[in-house]
């Protein structure tokens, strides 16, 4: 049996009853603010070629990574909602709300540094190898002699160069994403706090228009 | 609603909860402001990309984590006698030129490898045949001190120490310093010095010994690993094939990073002025290793020699106080062909960091395999007490041992009359700001005032110092400046050399000086790494930091024949339309890279490539031009800052410089403007952020050359470019 277009459209519309200025503005705040961390982060290790113009390029990316933002706000908004509305703790229904907005966002953002370093590393092995031959990244010492083992290539020069920086990389990610979480949650925290009323739009549904509350306008009430 | 006076203002608790965020917010972020913006000012870094700028500097110390070791504590400092060097002899027209293959100007004759020549074998006019001098680069053991020690940790706290067996001493157990080993010319730390004079050539043979080690010393980590070296005589007008530099010696002669064992070069200098122009004449020059990926760690290992040079010229500056200029100076013409100057002391600076057996050894080179025997990553017990050193540390190398002429914190006693100090900085990043204090008190180990981690930096302090006297300076890098100019205190960035006349008759109040009186030189900027300092007088002075780094004591009467001068040497003239060159300047912008290791630093975005010559970033005129001057021109170049809260002290080879703009704003003479830009340099001081707009000469050479940060660290992964002459 298929549900006609319309009755999904209208459940959809009924599952999307958010404050849609609030969604905009935790995701435009997330959005600058993780992408601050992921210039920031390029600037510690990236690639030369993308460390011109930090302003120019955080708003570039921020504006970029936006509906990815509204997305996660929103995904964090409505689980919320599925899983904690019937809560009667308000402790519960706000933190549930704060910790998945900042897990939504945070697993974009890190998905966004992650991806940004791992472009900058392509680069910078380009860049080393370039390099390995008027340097001397590619030579072994030419006194000092080195037991190498009959088939076993030592990782020495653009090798090892190649192995540090992927471990500088790593190490740029798990400190980022560390970085992105906390912020995410103090801010997070900080807009649900201020703007907590408007959190959910009150629903229009025939339950209330009846006088009877739904679920979301309970929430609604409890969180206010 | 009850409106009685007595009743209660009711504020929801949501209000309350809205005005709590809000107001937290707003304190947060003003009280974050207060602190971050005067630092970021500090840094030069206060601008919306010097807030990105200065967070990825914070990331990156968090990112690469790097640990030094605390050296241990001097514990008798200024007891030794400071090293005042005597002039190094020649060799004897009859031993030279009976040697298997003597210098000569011919062809085969430069290098013991036979493939070059000197480009001129005389300066301009009638100038006799060099004066030639033989200078082996040899492995040697240097003590820094004779003082006993207490193994520290960085809490200051008495730690374990170690000996060459690995043998545990407990903590608390006072200990001898074993020597460290050096590379060194002659075998010695600093190398020899060479009294040159301008009209009289000299030819120094470097001949490399590094293959011998008669005494079996342990070499350690660092050195260049091959044992190459490459001697640059910083910053005489020479040839290329005798700069010593690693685009010529890539290129030509020995091919490779520098001279192997066994080879030897005739580097010969000269000692003529740019363009036979008697302003361009400089005072003091210093020979060190340009090895190329190594000079850092060749230079920390002992390969520095000092090369004051005089003019004789109508008796001007010829070490001669009843003559000329009356600078402070008694020559001794000795019987071997090298004369000394009394009264005319040369003073190299440099910090090491000495080995506490527990900090691991982790190098960017160990991992390229240049140290096998090492066996790093790994702890070594068993080099405790000597140097320590680290290629490519992300902050800069600095020491927490400052020395003077290889000695750690040595006393110079000097006669109650005027001198000449002639100071170079020799250390891999560390830049200092020297002024003359006086205390009742006396040193007080850093560790006994409290201080713990980078604050242990230079061992002692002077708690009470008081400054007392004043520094005439009379010369920078480009040798004798136009007026003298009394200073406090004077800023000395790795490779500038700053010379000043000290009167030790009479304090800066006018009070007499007494026998036995104590005056400190004294460090007064506080640099915990590379990066740049924390405190100077310029920026955020700290009070309380007070590094002796020599001990001065009065002794008796001598009699003096010099005068404070009140005119010396004039600049050379700079055309009056020199700004008909701005458009079509050649532009280059120094940066931190962002690759592994060797290539950590860039210039226009480029590593070092010892077989190109850079080209320019692209000018006003739209032009990218190659950085190639035809002998003879003038041109300005300008070298910016890219930024990323560091200082670089940017070496440009050859002829010295004349800084026309910086920060866009057209340098005033005589004093009123940076305190570097007085005279002529050949380091350019880049604050962080800055840009300077130089003028420059290539006169009477071709052949390649190159430009460079002397923060050695810089150097030696890529923050250098290749340029050249063309005939």
């Amino acid at each position: 049996m298929t549900i006609p277009l319309e009755r999904r459209l209208a459940v959809l519309r009924s599952r999307l009853q958010v404050n849609w200025i609030t969604v905009a503005f935790l995701a435009v705040l997330l959005a600058f603010v993780d992408g601050f961390w992921l210039t920031a982060t390029q600037g510690a290790i990236g690639a030369i070629e993308r460390r011109q113009s930090p302003v120019t390029r955080w708003s570039r990316d921020s504006i970029l990574m936006l509906p990815l933002f509204v997305l996660a706000v929103l995904a964090g908004l409505l689980l919320a909602r599925h899983w904690f509305a019937a809560s009667r703790l308000r402790f519960v229904r706000v933190g549930a709300t704060v910790l998945l907005i900042t897990l939504m966002t945070s697993i974009v953002g890190i998905a966004e540094v992650a991806a940004s370093s791992a472009y900058d590393y392509r680069l910078q092995t380009r860049h080393l190898e370039a390099g390995g031959a008027s340097h001397h990244l590619s030579a072994l010492p030419v006194l000092a002699g080195t037991d190498v083992q009959a088939g076993v290539q030592p990782c020495v020069g653009v090798c090892a160069e190649r192995q540090l920086t992927l471990s500088a990389h790593v190490r740029g990610v798990a400190l980022a994403s560390k970085l992105l979480l906390l912020t995410n949650l103090v801010l997070a925290s900080w807009v649900l706090t201020l703007l907590t009323d408007r959190v959910w739009r009150q629903q229009p549904t025939s339950s209330s228009r009846r006088g009877e509350p739904s679920n979301a306008s309970v929430l609604e009430a409890a969180v206010s | 609603m009850d409106t009685t006076p007595n009743s209660k203002i009711l504020i929801p608790r949501r209000a309350l909860l809205k005005m709590g965020a809000a107001g937290t917010a707003a304190i947060a972020v003003g009280k974050a402001g207060s602190i971050v913006v005067p630092e970021l000012r500090r840094q030069g870094l206060l601008s919306p990309s010097g807030f990105f700028d200065a967070t990825s500097v914070v990331l990156a110390n968090s990112i690469y984590d790097e640990k030094f070791p605390t050296s241990p504590l001097i514990l008798s400092p200024f007891q030794d006698e400071l090293n005042i060097l005597k002039a190094l002899a020649p060799v004897p027209d009859s031993e030279y030129k009976n040697w298997a293959s003597p210098p000569g100007p011919g062809y085969g004759q430069q290098n013991s490898l036979g493939n070059d020549r000197h480009q001129r074998w005389r300066g301009y006019g009638n100038d006799p045949d060099p004066v030639v001098y033989r200078v082996k680069v040899e492995v040697n053991a240097h003590s820094f001190t004779t003082s006993q020690v207490l193994p520290i940790n960085s809490s200051g706290q008495p730690t374990k120490s170690f000996d060459s067996t690995r043998k545990v001493y407990a903590a608390g157990t006072v200990r001898t310093l074993p020597p460290s080993t050096i590379y060194g010319f002659n075998g010695t730390f600093p190398g020899p010095m060479i009294n040159a004079e301008y009209g009289k050539p000299a030819l120094v043979r470097f001949d490399n010994h590094l293959d011998e080690n008669p005494l079996n010393l342990d070499r350690q980590d660092f050195g260049s690993p091959d044992w190459t070296f490459l001697t640059h005589l910083h910053n005489a007008h020479t040839a290329s094939e005798s700069d010593g530099n690693p685009h010529y010696s890539m290129k030509y002669g020995p091919q490779h990073h520098g001279y192997l064992p066994q080879l030897w070069v005739d580097n010969l200098y000269l000692n003529w002025p740019a363009g036979n122009d008697d302003t361009e004449k400089q005072t003091f020059f210093w020979f060190h290793d340009h090895s190329m990926d190594h000079t850092g760690s060749n230079v920390y290992k002992g390969l520095v020699g000092l090369y004051p040079i005089y003019d004789p010229k109508n008796g001007l500056d010829m070490g001669d106080e009843r003559q000329g200029y009356r600078l402070p100076g008694v020559r001794t013409d000795n019987p071997d062909g090298s004369f000394d100057v009394k009264y005319d002391i040369p003073l190299a600076i440099f910090d090491c960091r000495l080995d506490d057996g527990v900090t691991n050894h982790l190098d960017m080179h160990d991992g390229m395999g240049e140290y096998p025997d090492a066996g790093n990553p790994r702890k070594h017990p068993e080099w405790w007490g000597k140097t320590f050193y680290k290629h490519f540390p992300n902050h800069g190398f600095v020491g927490d041992i400052f020395t003077v002429n290889g000695t750690a914190y040595p006393v110079l006693e000097v006669k109650r009359r005027k001198y000449r100090l002639r100071f170079l900085d020799c250390s891999v990043s560390r830049i200092y700001e020297f002024k003359l204090m006086s205390s009742t008190q006396g040193p007080k180990s850093a560790v006994s005032l409290g201080y713990t981690g980078s604050e242990m930096q230079g061992q002692y302090r002077i708690p009470d110092g008081q400054q007392c006297m004043q520094f005439l300076q009379i010369a920078t890098d480009g040798g004798l400046i136009p007026t003298p100019i009394t200073r406090d205190s004077f800023e000395l960035w790795p490779a500038k050399r700053r010379e000043f006349i000290v009167d030790f008759t009479r304090y800066q109040d006018g009070t007499p000086t007494t026998k036995g009186d104590v005056i400190y030189l004294t460090n007064v900027m506080k640099m915990s790494d590379g990066r740049m300092w924390g405190n100077s007088s310029r920026f955020s002075p700290d009070p309380k930091y007070m590094v002796p780094v020599l001990k001065i004591v009065i002794g008796d009467d001598a009699p003096d024949d010099s005068l404070i001068p009140t005119k010396l040497r004039d600049l050379p003239p700079v055309p009056a339309n020199w700004k008909s060159l701005m458009d079509n300047r050649l532009i280059f912008e120094v940066e931190r890279g962002s690759a592994g290791g060797e290539v950590e630093w860039l210039i226009n975005g480029r590593q070092f490539d010892p077989t190109q010559v850079a080209t320019s970033l692209k000018n006003k005129a739209g032009n990218t031009p190659l950085a190639q001057q035809k002998m003879g021109s003038f041109n300005l170049w300008e070298i910016r800052n890219g930024g990323g809260g560091w200082v670089h002290p940017f070496h440009l080879h050859m002829e010295e410089h004349r800084t026309m703009m910086r920060n866009g704003k057209v340098q005033p003479p005589a004093g009123n403007g940076h305190p570097d830009d007085i005279s002529k340099e050949d380091v350019v001081a880049l604050d962080p952020g800055e840009s300077t707009i130089v003028y420059r000469g290539f006169r009477d050479f071709v052949g390649p050359y190159v430009a460079h940060c002397h923060n050695l660290v810089h150097e030696d992964h890529a923050m250098m470019f290749g340029w050249e002459i063309t005939p």
